[in-house]
């Protein structure tokens, strides 16, 4: 009976003991599991933070739009008044803005195309990729590309100018222009040979037939006086410097 | 008395856990919280043992830790096979605290009558 009785004594012993155990690492899981979920409900202030900082970058942006905007009327003026003193002056100012419309810089006009991207209303059948029904960065890419390959001269993106360093880029379910985001439909506008650059996209099994594939609402009109507005934001060279020639 | 001390100890590690400056990491806490369902369920057993005069401390001790670290394994297992494992061990733990619970409290209603026919028959 008294080995019986030590056992006992001894399991009495485990058990405080295990309660202990049981005691710590209940509490450590309470204070634990407290910790963990306060970190997960920081997270919604934390993305209102950047929210508001979002909308104050958004409003500094739009006040140094409108600087721009002064400046460039101020060139436009002090442009105005060299042409008038004539000569060499005169012809600097051709062909500054030569370098202007070259560089897109300049609001353009004349004959070309506008090109219409909408989505498709068909969402297809049940099986097939909804995926494939809407308008990609890579069709744009591919339209423009056909345009300029065609002879276009000066091309906008809803209404965004296509510069030599624009990006067109998936970014969600937008496009992404110039740094700026849209969404469909797009509208291409082109100048430049109108009945060449039609034929290009209507070729057969090009792009305009790759694209009515999947039911993509494309529509092509002529115009004979099209304006294309200039680019909205200087851009402002960082890193690249021009090399002097030595010759 | 036991359960006085039991109670004692529960409170002492509780407030040594209170009071240290470690935290157990987010995904390191559902291994925890099954194992300590299985410490749980073992403490109640070995109580319920005890009551009963049943207890053996080799089945009590290797108990209490292979039920903890059996349904760690299990929970990781069920994680990689993204198959929610963790819930065979919180049922059969569940179930047997319960199960032991149940006997505990009728081994304790009826303690006094036994004692009695006890007492009868060594009379």
């Amino acid at each position: 009976m008294s080995q019986k009785q030590l056992g006992n004594n001894k399991g009495k012993i485990a058990l405080i003991a295990t309660c202990a155990l049981l005691g710590f690492l209940l509490m450590l899981q309470f204070r634990s599991v407290r910790i963990n979920q306060a970190d997960i409900t920081s997270q919604p202030a934390r993305i209102e933070q950047l929210l508001e900082r979002v909308t104050e970058m958004e409003t500094r942006n739009a006040q140094l739009s409108d600087q721009l905007e002064q400046a460039k009327s101020d060139i436009e003026k002090m442009r105005n008044a060299a042409s008038e003193s004539g000569g060499i002056v005169q012809t600097m100012a051709e062909q500054l803005r030569r370098a202007e419309v070259l560089s897109g810089e300049a609001t353009v006009k004349g004959p070309g195309l506008v090109v219409t991207l909408s989505d498709s209303q068909s969402a297809g059948s049940a099986t097939t990729n909804e995926n494939a029904f809407v308008v990609h960065d890579s069709d744009l890419l591919n339209v423009i590309n056909e345009l300029r390959s065609a002879g276009a001269e000066a091309l906008s993106l809803n209404g965004e100018r296509i510069l030599a360093t624009s990006e067109i880029r998936c970014a969600g379910n937008t496009v992404s222009v110039n740094n700026t985001r849209y969404a469909a439909p797009f509208v291409i506008r082109a100048i430049g040979d109108s009945d060449a650059m039609e034929r290009a996209l209507m070729m057969r099994s090009g792009i305009v037939d790759e694209l009515e594939r999947f039911l993509i609402e494309i529509t092509i009109e002529k115009s004979e006086n099209l304006v294309i507005e200039g680019a909205k934001n200087n851009i402002v060279f960082r890193y690249a410097t021009v090399v002097e020639d030595e010759s | 008395m036991i359960a006085v001390y039991m109670a004692a100890g529960l409170i002492a590690g509780g407030l040594i856990a209170l009071f240290l400056p470690i935290t157990i990491p987010a995904e390191w806490s559902p291994y925890v919280a099954i194992a300590l369902l299985g410490a749980l369920d073992s403490t109640i057993g070995g109580v319920t043992a005890l009551l009963r005069n049943r207890f053996q401390l080799k089945i009590f001790l290797s108990g209490f830790f292979s039920n903890a670290l059996l349904a760690g394994v299990i929970t990781y297992i069920g994680n990689r096979l993204d198959l929610d494992l963790f819930l065979a061990a919180v049922v059969v733990f569940g179930t047997r605290i319960f199960q032991n619970f149940a006997d505990m409290r009728s081994f304790l209603l009826t303690y006094r009558k036994k004692k009695c026919k006890m007492d009868k028959k060594n009379v």
